[in-house]
């Protein structure tokens, strides 16, 4: 069974390697290990409590078994644009119109804006490939949801992701080929690499600062604004299902959109539940590694949070019985508290009717 | 005898058969009946004094009294309404920490030539334009201008018709101006004419350009002059008068400009205070530009003669008064 866990300074190299598997058009996680050891030792700081709650960045690893490897990857960004300038365009709009003309033209513009700084942004997420299974991805994904909840003193009400933007197989992108390269001859990859290499904001403030019609852009770019690339589209439905929506804002490189929701709103957070943990000893492990986890289970140790996926949660609301080995995982005794949450928003209401 | 002189509401007919001919785009002198016989009424009435707003038209007649050519000053370039153009500009995007440096040329929407004086409106035969008489109609307005000094700005400017397609279209209109208007350059143009140009600047797109984005034979067309308009533009340089970074917000065609006083004929308009009528020319004798006459009474011809005392000796039997004061330029000047 899978379990999540703040990353260490002993993950170094899994997160090198896994960076280097992500590729272009994964700004979070840059293909440079000096660049990569920096963001460790950020994480690793903020979990210890060492960095200012607004500069935090937190990062969570996911292993397929207690002793494994680190097969994944995911963060919080606790605030963005603190301590750099977080640019995205806003997609509005122009009217011109005229009675005596018979004239009423509506142009979509880009807008530069900052608006979107001091909100909490969940992102970086990654998981090699051997490991897409076992829902892993959601897993990984949905910890988010559960540290949120825990901890929601930490971060935004404004919660935010940003949608890896549409690229072709050979990763250009159509948006960036009719914007952003008008500006600096240089190919995606490259703005990409910078742009994850915490140079973002030099890029950035090379950008037009001036809107754009959007009819002045390429077709092909046009029609990439606010479009995920397709292997991100299993994620974008999967926060859409947690209430997360697009709020109108889109990446200034790649045009993928932003999706929004208030902290308090996400439907994990809010189906989310404390309960108080009851151990059985020596019980046969209920989770062959064929039955798909339908729950996940968090404790409540800030520097220590533990995440494991379960097939199924003996719970009455307000008491879980766990088994030694997740409670073990989960760093809890008898007693302590947990917060449980089913994996999928369709799952919690299957469950109360069947309750019922 | 050729001569220039206000236009009147008798022009009108011979105004749109004129009009037919030619096929650059004159906002000023619309392509409707009825418009155009409000446009040279308002002409009266600014050579009448009564509006000094009014664009002054003036006509071009042959000895045997048909029309052959028109011009126009604009006294405040957009009247009592803000006046358009893009202002080319740049902008340098740079970054020390990644070392690059880039100039992006971006096209600011400007009304800072409203209220310049904007000579317009000129309609001449190719033919004729390399004839004396192209100088007779372009500068009869800068004799017109120095007896009416106080009518006009200190700064005159030339909205030079820019790059259209042998259909008419405008590349420039076809990337910018159509995407916010949904409709063509004929049909703009056609709309410029009935509701006025600042009517339909007025739905520009309001934010900066940036040229980048624009096709590269769109930006290639920005700031250059049609062919057609060579004649004019060597006369504006030869009289000072300087290419701006202003284009018109239509076709992209560059706006010339310049200070009245500084333009060469101006310096070089010298009063007369009477005429004498002789029969023969002498040695002295050359080409020259004459006027008489104030608002609508205003006529200005190109002579053979002699300026002596004060008093100019003219060859040819004219239509002037004898003994009346007047303007005089020497055609040799700006040639």
């Amino acid at each position: 069974m899978s379990v999540i866990r703040p990353i260490t300074e002993q993950d170094l190299d899994a997160l090198i390697l896994m960076a280097h598997e992500s590729g272009v058009g994964f700004t979070s996680l840059p293909d440079n290990p000096e660049l990569l050891s920096h963001k460790l030792e950020r994480a690793v700081a903020s979990f210890r409590g060492e960095l200012p709650a607004d500069d935090a960045h937190y990062m969570f690893v996911i292993q397929e078994t207690v002793d494994g490897p680190p097969v994944g990857v995911c963060g919080i960004e606790a605030r963005i644009g603190q301590n750099d300038v977080f640019y995205n365009y806003r997609l509005g709009a122009v009217i011109q119109a005229s009675k005596a003309l018979s004239v009423y033209r509506r142009t979509p513009t880009l807008f530069l804006s900052n608006d979107l700084t001091g909100a909490t942004e969940i992102g970086s997420l990654f998981l090699r490939a051997p490991a897409r299974r076992n829902r892993n991805g959601s897993i990984l994904s949905k910890c988010r949801l559960l540290f949120l909840a825990a901890f929601p003193e930490l971060f935004s009400q404004r919660v935010i992701a940003e949608m890896r933007g549409y690229s072709d197989e050979q990763g250009q992108s159509p948006f960036w080929d009719g914007l952003g390269r008008r500006f600096f001859n240089i190919e995606f990859g490259d703005a990409d690499f910078l742009t994850g290499s915490g140079d973002k904001v030099f890029i950035a403030e090379l950008m037009p600062k001036f809107p754009i019609y959007v009819p002045m852009l390429p077709v092909s770019a046009q029609e990439a604004i606010g479009v995920v690339h397709p292997n991100t589209e299993p994620a974008l439905a999967m926060l859409l299902s947690e209430g997360f929506r697009r709020n109108g804002y889109v990446d200034i490189f790649d045009a993928g959109p932003t999706i929004e929701c208030e902290l308090d709103r996400i439907n994990g957070v809010q189906r989310s539940m404390v309960v108080t943990v009851d151990i059985i000893e020596n019980a046969h492990t209920a989770d062959c590694p064929e039955t798909p986890p339908r729950w996940l289970f968090s404790n409540d140790r800030f520097s220590d949070f533990r995440v494991i996926g379960s097939a199924d949660a003996q719970c009455d609301g307000t008491r879980i019985t766990l088994r030694r080995e997740q409670a073990n995982m989960l760093l809890v005794e008898s007693g302590d508290t947990v917060r449980i949450m089913a994996l999928k928003p369709e799952e919690t209401k299957n469950d109360q009717s069947t309750s019922d | 005898m050729w001569q220039v002189r206000p236009l009147g509401s008798e022009d009108l007919a011979a105004v749109e058969s004129l009009l037919q001919t030619t096929t650059l785009r004159l906002s000023t002198l619309p392509d409707n009946r009825d418009k155009l016989a409000q446009s040279i009424d308002a002409a009266q009435q600014g050579f009448a004094g009564k509006d000094t707003l009014a664009t002054l038209l003036f006509g071009l007649q042959d000895g045997d009294g048909r029309l052959q050519g028109i011009c126009g000053i604009q006294p405040y370039a957009g009247a009592d309404e803000p006046f358009y153009s893009y202002r080319i500009d740049e902008l340098v995007h740079a970054s020390r920490h990644l070392g690059i440096n880039q100039r992006q040329t971006v096209l600011y929407l400007s009304h800072e030539l409203t209220g310049l004086t904007s000579l317009c409106s000129f309609v001449l035969g190719s033919a004729l334009k390399k004839t004396p008489l192209f100088h007779l109609l372009s500068r009869s307005r800068l004799l017109y201008m120095a007896a009416h000094r106080y009518a006009f700005a200190d700064e005159l400017i030339c909205e030079i018709q820019g790059i259209w397609d042998d259909n008419g279209q405008s590349q420039f209109w076809k990337h910018v101006g159509e995407l916010f208007f949904g409709m063509d350059f004929i049909t703009a143009d056609r709309q410029c004419a009935l509701h006025g140009k600042t009517v339909i600047a007025e739905l520009l797109p309001p934010y900066p350009i940036y040229n980048t984005l624009l096709p590269e034979e769109v930006q290639e067309v920005i700031a250059r002059h049609h062919p057609a308009t060579q004649r004019t533009i060597d006369w504006l340089q030869a009289e000072g008068m300087h290419k701006t970074r202003f284009v018109d917000p239509f076709d992209a065609g560059p706006t010339y400009r310049g200070k009245l006083e500084q333009m060469a004929s101006m310096q070089a308009i010298q009063m007369f205070n009477s005429i004498n009528i002789q029969e023969s020319a002498t040695e002295h004798s050359s080409q020259w530009l004459l006027s008489q006459g104030e608002g609508a009474d205003f006529v200005c011809m190109m002579l053979t003669g002699y300026l002596q005392d004060g008093v100019f000796h003219c060859a040819e039997s004219t239509m002037l008064n004898h003994g009346t004061p007047g303007l005089l330029l020497a055609l040799e000047v700006a040639e």
